[in-house]
């Protein structure tokens, strides 16, 4: 038996995902850090775990909303992205991200998912929550 | 020693990147996003954008970084927020750069700003609002 598709017609605006989670690793954050030669991750101190950088707030985010749509139509495009934090996040952080499905609408022939997401962590405290503009190929 | 006071007008330093395949690749790794419009050329090549194309928010790291250079590392940390919009794909060879300008700094010490992504033929890639305390 085949696994429902996920395209656009398929999306129920409302739907709420389960959390995910997600824990980001140092070797994640040092790959990013040469391959795009980031220079603007405060150092760790103190003995903490470093911070991960808010330019990977994305990959908790998009781990959460791939595993949302697992059946997608590939192809698709992120149109928009916003986010907003409200507190930091360290490496090895045990991190849960809620998907839901916003809202959809067509324009000028292009298939549009709103897509927002809600992280906390294992304290139940938020720590981002995001809002994802898709064009859906199909 | 003082923290340099942030000024309606302020410019962060441009910050300027290389698009390749490699790093594209790379950020399919970290993210786990082998949407082949990424990652498979012959792919990309049936598309519309005639190539692969990086992940928009791999390349917003860049504005990211340019917003840093104005408001200070730890920026997003005390409700920052930031929101993003991608205008046109970057293709692996494209080099891209970064800026950012303090657009208002209010009375209780939050920074907005704006920043942007173009192209060096100067198509601008994609756009963002940023706010956040300096910190």
């Amino acid at each position: 038996m085949s696994e429902p598709t996920q395209n656009f017609d398929d999306l129920v605006v409302g739907t709420v995902y389960p959390p995910v989670e997600y824990r980001m690793t140092a070797e994640q954050v040092g790959i990013w850090v040469e391959a795009f030669e980031d220079d603007s991750v405060p150092a760790a101190s103190g003995g903490e775990a470093p911070l991960v950088p808010a330019a990977l707030t994305s990959l908790y985010i998009l781990d959460a909303v791939l595993k949302a749509y697992p059946n997608r139509p590939k192809g698709n495009v992120h149109a928009k992205q916003e986010f907003v934090w409200y507190r930091p996040v360290r490496v090895g952080e045990a991190l849960y991200t809620e998907v839901i499905v916003a809202d959809k609408w067509i324009k000028r022939g292009r298939r549009y998912v709103q897509t927002e997401t809600r992280t906390s962590n294992a304290a139940g405290q938020l720590v981002a929550t995001g809002r994802m503009t898709s064009i859906f190929a199909r | 020693m003082t923290k340099k006071q942030v000024q309606v007008g302020d410019r962060a330093e441009p910050v300027s990147l290389v698009v390749t395949q490699e790093r594209i690749n790379a950020y399919s790794k970290i993210s786990n996003d082998y949407n082949p419009i990424h990652v498979d050329p012959e792919f990309g090549r049936k598309t519309e954008f005639g190539s692969t194309i990086a992940h928009g928010v791999s390349v917003a790291g860049l504005m990211f970084r340019a917003v840093t250079r104005l408001i200070g590392p730890a920026w997003p940390y005390q409700n920052g927020r930031l929101n993003m919009t991608f205008l046109s794909p970057t293709r692996p060879g494209d080099r891209v750069t970064a800026t950012a300008e303090v657009k208002e700094v209010r009375e209780d010490g939050l920074i907005v700003c704006e920043a942007s992504c173009q192209r060096d033929d100067g198509t601008k890639i994609m756009v963002c609002q940023a706010q956040g305390y300096p910190v």
